[in-house]
């Protein structure tokens, strides 16, 4: 099984610089996780904002540098690649990302988004060829060329600004598309096609997509597999079947219950509002997640929970579980295979 | 009441449109906008000037990002509460300014931090407490949750939902998610293409819509019940500058027969649903739509 991009051991803080008051964030904390060349996958990586699931995508990128660990696109160390094997990487691993008003460049038209990975990843050889490639990647998201190009990004509304970000990724044909809220912005009708796209290209072509987001029903609908991250710890791992129909980890049931569900019987307005947990005094050198558990017991609060396996291939990060069998690896992607 | 609509179909500009803050060259080509009995479209400029905040408040779409960067919260609060009531006394500010951050469930202490500090959640607390700092009678809520994580969604909206209550204020939410919106409000509308195409109590709208795009809309959502195929609404919302003539939603309609084409349906009421259809009121109800999953066909 060849590895085509691996993290291990992965930290990343920000802060704790000279300037910084001793103010650090731990965005992503210790975690193992890798991508097969050969077996293409959709993952999920979902939490609320904050958990650590941009930071670990950008990780995954070679974006940015880990604090502690190590990265490995193709078994080599990213800190050590050459050029090429940079620029390889580049092509290969293409993001999309979250926030449709910051990702463009005010001054440029949109068409820049498209061109410029045409031309650096030279994916057409001449100027007629890239604009029907173009044309084609627009068609495939549900935009129209002759409403879209030209344009700027101001010109156009949210949706059609991201579903040109996920044109933009289509482009350079990548082995693993980082997806990084691809629909939140987009509304329903399209949400489908767009997801419908991303599974074809797995499907089809073989291309890995590691879906990032809070959503947990379109995760649920469009990948096979979910890590679950909280405060920068991966806190349940498994099949969609189990940890979305099952969740086991207090957080996973918490972030479940959030979802609103249209029809009778099931509006939660009306529910006490839910005071968020800056009020807590006691911190928790332990699981991260005592402070808001209903079930946090003694040891929660001074203990890190192993990834415990309470039944098949599902890894909960939980001492509710610790009379189970604990996982061996620390590769969270071989719960996956 | 609820508005909801695919991006780009006339949600926001309706927003901006009710309180004369459009922009141009957008223009108000006709009609009324009656508060209270007084059409908003004829009053001074004045007048809706003290009108917008003190009576009808708006959150704008993404409002996180319209906090200013460089001014601590307390401050912005304050700004908007001196242009309707004139410069108050100090003490009385900041307390207006705590009382109005305890009534969104945020700490007194927010008012001391810059935008920044906070999360997208709190920001976007923050800008309901601006909405609703002169306790006004209707409040326009464009997309208050649209990028923020499904947690502190429900946060935000059960604070939209007691703030309601509270002021007793009528809200206009707008937004493009069947799920959250049905959550929320009592009625519903649906836009498409620019126009109000179905309107009713939600509940009766989610059992039996007559609108066919409603009822595809409904349809799209994703569920927890089980993997299926992805169903979308196939084709694309139309170029609202190049309108097909008659109903603009007849090209994506699997209903749609000759008349749809060829003359655009009239907002009709039966019986406590409003619905612009070709379909009623000869039909009774929806007759049933057979969608295909969808299959984005991958050219490559």
């Amino acid at each position: 099984m060849a590895h085509l991009l691996e993290i291990q051991n992965v930290t990343k803080v920000f802060g704790g610089g000279l300037f910084s008051k001793g103010d650090v964030t731990v965005a992503v904390d210790n975690v193992t996780f890798s991508i097969e060349d050969d077996k293409p996958t959709i993952t999920a990586i979902a939490g609320e904002s904050g958990s650590g699931k941009t930071t670990l995508a950008l990780l995954m990128m070679g974006q940015i540098p880990p604090t502690t660990g190590k990265v490995l696109y193709r078994g080599r160390d990213l800190t050590r690649i050459s050029k090429e094997e940079r620029f390889q990487l580049r092509r290969e691993v293409q993001p999309i990302f979250q926030d449709p008003f910051a990702a463009y460049n005010p001054f440029y038209r949109v068409d820049h988004v498209l061109e410029v990975p045409i031309q650096r990843f030279r994916l057409a050889p001449t100027k007629a060829e890239a604009q029907k490639l173009i044309e084609e990647v627009l068609e495939m998201v549900g935009l129209r060329p002759a409403e879209t190009l030209g344009r700027f990004p101001h010109q156009l509304s949210g949706g059609q600004r991201q579903r040109l970000m996920v044109a933009r990724a289509l482009l350079c044909h990548p082995k693993i598309i980082m997806a990084d809220e691809p629909v939140s912005m987009v509304d329903a009708s399209l949400r489908a096609t767009i997801l419908a796209s991303l599974r074809k290209l797995n499907q089809k072509l073989g291309i890995s997509v590691m879906y990032i987001t809070h959503d947990l029903t379109t995760a649920y609908q469009i990948c096979e597999n979910i890590l679950i991250m909280y405060s920068g710890s991966v806190v349940e791992a498994g099949s969609v079947e189990q940890v979305i129909r099952d969740p086991k980890h207090p957080y996973t049931q918490l972030l479940i219950l959030s979802i609103p569900v249209p029809g009778k019987g099931k509006r939660w307005i009306g529910e006490a509002t839910e005071e968020a947990a800056l009020a807590t005094i006691r911190k928790s050198t332990g699981c991260k997640f005592a402070a808001r558990c209903p079930a946090a017991m003694e040891m929660c609060w001074s203990q890190r929970p192993a990834f415990y396996l309470p039944d098949g291939k599902r890894a909960v990060a939980c001492f509710l579980y610790r009379d189970s069998s604990v996982l061996e690896t620390s590769d969270l992607s071989q719960l996956f295979y | 009441m609820g508005l909801i609509g695919e991006s780009g179909c006339g949600k926001t500009t309706l927003a901006t449109a009710l309180l004369r803050l459009s922009r141009p060259p957008a223009y108000i080509a006709g009609g009324q906008v009656l508060f209270d009995g007084r059409d908003l479209l004829s009053v001074s400029e004045e007048e809706i000037r003290s009108l917008r905040l003190k009576e009808i408040a708006l959150i704008p779409q993404a409002s996180m990002n319209s906090l200013n960067p460089v001014v601590r919260i307390g401050p912005q609060i304050k700004d908007a509460i001196i242009a309707h009531m004139g410069r108050l006394p100090e003490k009385q500010l900041d307390e207006m300014v705590a009382d109005v951050l305890t009534r969104v469930g945020l700490r007194p202490e927010v008012a001391e931090r810059f935008p920044h500090q906070l999360s997208g959640g709190m920001k976007q607390r923050v800008v309901m407490a601006i909405a609703i700092a002169l306790r006004p009678k209707v409040i326009i809520a464009d997309e208050p949750t649209s990028a923020l994580d499904v947690v502190v969604q429900k946060q935000v909206m059960l604070t939209l939902g007691h703030l309601q209550k509270e002021l007793g204020a009528a809200v206009l939410l707008i937004g493009h998610d069947m799920g959250l919106i049905s959550q929320f409000v009592d009625t519903i509308g649906v836009l498409y293409a620019g126009k109000l195409v179905e309107y009713g109590g939600i509940q009766e709208v989610l059992d039996n819509p007559y609108h066919p795009y409603t009822r595809l809309l409904i349809d799209s959502l994703p569920t927890l019940d089980g993997k299926k195929e992805f169903v979308g609404i196939p084709g694309l919302p139309p170029a609202l500058l190049n309108l097909p003539p008659g109903c603009a939603f007849a090209p994506r309609c699997p209903l749609a027969f000759e008349r749809c084409h060829s003359e655009i349906p009239v907002l009709q009421s039966l019986a406590g649903r409003q619905v612009a259809c070709h379909l009623y009121p000869s039909h009774s109800a929806l007759p049933p739509i057979s969608i295909s999953a969808i299959s984005a066909e991958v050219k490559l």
